[in-house]
């Protein structure tokens, strides 16, 4: 790990492998905890569901 | 929420009828919500374990940088001419720092400045640096005793008309681009220099044996927990930025997010360190002054992101919050 | 004297400041708020434990730190215990950054500053800000080559916004203080006000199409039983 970096060179970009990987690995694990299933507990107060977009009205007959 | 205050079914004003109002505890936010259990501390508790275990890993298995830092005596070991060349432009006050304006000097319309704005100007000379004096004077000075004919030499200097000085400082100063190193000491073309080479020389076996690293230090305390005439005399010179420059750690590198050897750097200053990449900012003179205005100002933005039309709206047109709450959006 | 065994029950919250402040307090953030041991149903994404995985990578670094600057600034470069313990400093400033920007990413997409969390959101930001100055003096603090060459560097900038004349970068004594003590007490205290703001207000509901109204009716039916 001390021997020199690579370095990736586009235009004015200059990036380091290590930098590049890390930056990759940011975008992965954002992209996996969006896409991967997460235990849900259990249901603990069973209120109604969420009115519909569309029950506007609804919600204001009390 | 009564009807009269409450929008009319199809309304385009006013807030819908489910929505936060200030001061709601969390009962009244949440009413008629399901709620789920959820263990907050043994979340943390996990955090804190997975963590531990991935950065034992890393540690364990990539170690950290730790490049030995640079010392005048390395310095005039392995690039004598280039630390004669620094130090006559630190004896003559050509040198960057000797050059540099607030808060070293008083080097006139060096400090960078917008216009008027000029921060520098205005907070003044805080660290007085007088480069001849602090990195080549003083020191030769201290290092004199015992030593007739460095004394003589520093006498003669001393008490030549300033013009002759510069005279000598800039002939010598020519003359090292042709200058040589053997047996500890610069060598460069015959010519008028007067006690200049022989200053020089000596300066430079102090520094060879490690002495200077301590007299730029000195400040007539014992204790001593601050570098920067060292740092300074050796940003001066070409060695360190060299040194720098290879593991690209330069300005115009995007060096302020790398690191020295294979490990990621400060990837959080990649905005910061881009600006300097790109024109304008590439070639201005004052560049770092618009920088540190720039990202203060778009730090604030980042902070002021709730109120700012546009900037707060994009989350809900980029439906990435679908990803999240599928499971609500799912019914 | 009746009026006085009122305002032991902080009935006259008007009069007395401690009461007061225990009032506000009890209603904004009973310890049932402060630790809950349920959420919200959608409280259900990876997305969400971003901010947990900071805070923890944030208690190793103090540790860590701790030793290190319990043993001195030069001991991690002589010892092979010390240099392990730097590399886990090093890593966990890593695991932090990185998580700090993944915890921001979602809280942007998730646009975790509506329905009056704006403070949590700003508080988030100046978190970040001092997080930068704490890991920059952090490497000015580490006596190598690479804290010589960042502070010769960076005097520009300094020095350009005027800063140079109070925070000299090339002070290694200034720049270590700075960096063991003065900032992370800041990133500490922010850090649990920040806390504090989240579990005050619970978590964002979800973004909505305009107009939707879930739970209205039982919102207002509790609201007014708040009064």
């Amino acid at each position: 790990m001390n021997a020199p970096a690579t370095y990736l060179h586009w235009g004015f970009v200059l990036i380091s492998v290590p930098n590049l990987l890390l930056l990759i690995g940011m975008i992965v694990v954002f992209a996996l905890a969006l896409l991967a299933p997460f235990p849900h507990g259990d249901v603990v107060d069973e209120a109604p569901p969420p009115a519909a977009p569309d029950a506007r009205g609804e919600a204001r007959r009390g | 929420m009564t009807a009269a205050d409450g929008p009319r079914p199809g309304a385009s004003s006013g807030p819908p009828p489910g929505a936060w109002r200030p001061g709601d505890s969390q009962e009244v936010y949440y009413a008629g919500v399901r709620m789920v259990r959820y263990d907050l501390i043994k979340e943390l508790a996990l955090a804190l374990l997975g963590t531990a275990v991935l950065v034992v890993i890393l540690a364990a298995a990539l170690s950290s940088p730790d490049d030995p830092p640079v010392t005048i005596q390395s310095w005039a070991q392995s690039d004598p001419v280039d630390f004669v060349t620094t130090a006559v432009a630190e004896l003559s006050g050509q040198s960057e720092t000797a050059t540099y304006g607030p808060p070293y000097n008083n080097t006139a319309g060096a400090a960078q400045a917008i216009g008027p704005f000029a921060p520098a100007q205005w907070a003044g000379v805080s660290t007085p640096i007088d480069t001849a004096k602090d990195f080549v004077l003083d020191p030769l000075g201290l290092a004199s005793a015992g030593d007739p004919a460095l004394s003589s030499a520093l006498q003669t200097y001393e008490r030549a008309p300033s013009s002759e000085q510069q005279s000598w400082t800039t002939a010598y100063g020519h003359a090292l681009a042709k200058g040589t190193a053997s047996n500890g000491s610069v060598q460069v073309p015959p010519g008028d220099y007067g006690p200049v080479p022989r200053l020089m020389n000596s300066l430079l076996g102090v520094a060879r044996t490690g002495g200077l690293d301590g007299l730029l230090l000195q400040t007539g305390h014992f204790y001593q927990t601050d570098y920067t005439r060292p740092l300074l005399f050796m940003g001066d010179g070409s060695y360190l930025p060299n040194l720098a420059a290879a593991q690209h750690l330069t300005g115009d590198q995007w060096g302020m997010m790398n690191e020295t050897g294979s490990y990621p750097g400060q990837t959080w200053l990649w905005l910061y360190t881009f600006w300097y990449q790109v024109p304008p900012f590439s070639t201005a003179p004052n560049a770092d002054l618009i920088v540190v205005i720039l990202m203060g100002l778009l730090t604030a933005l980042l902070a002021l992101v709730p109120f700012i039309p546009g900037l707060r709206d994009i989350p809900r047109w980029i439906p990435v919050h679908r990803l999240i709450w599928r499971r609500y959006y799912r019914g | 004297m009746a009026d006085r065994r009122e305002s032991a029950t902080g009935d006259s919250h008007a009069t007395n400041w401690t009461a007061a402040v225990r009032g506000i307090l009890e209603r904004r953030l009973p310890l049932s708020n402060l630790l809950p041991d349920r959420q919200p149903y959608y409280v259900g994404s990876w997305v969400y434990v971003f901010g947990v995985i900071t805070i923890a990578a944030l208690i190793w670094l103090i540790v860590t730190g701790v030793v290190l600057a319990f043993f001195g600034p030069q001991w991690w470069h002589v010892s092979a215990v010390g240099h392990f313990v730097n590399s886990l400093h090093f890593w966990a400033v890593q695991v932090f950054f990185v998580f700090m920007v993944l915890h921001l990413w979602g809280q942007y997409f998730m646009a975790g500053w509506r329905d009056g969390r704006a403070p949590t959101w700003i508080i988030g930001v100046v978190i970040f800000a001092i997080s930068l100055g704490t890991a920059f003096t952090g490497y000015l603090s580490q006596q190598n080559f690479d804290a010589q060459w960042i502070a010769v560097n960076a005097k520009d900038a300094t020095n350009a916004a005027g800063i140079g004349a109070f925070f000299n970068v090339l002070n290694f004594g200034q720049m270590y203080g700075i960096h063991v003590m003065i900032l992370p007490i800041g990133i500490v205290t922010l850090v649990a006000l920040h806390l504090v703001q989240v579990r005050m207000r619970g978590v964002v509901k979800p973004i909505e199409p305009a107009g939707s109204a879930s739970g209205a009716e039982e919102a207002q039916r509790r609201r007014e039983a708040d009064r």
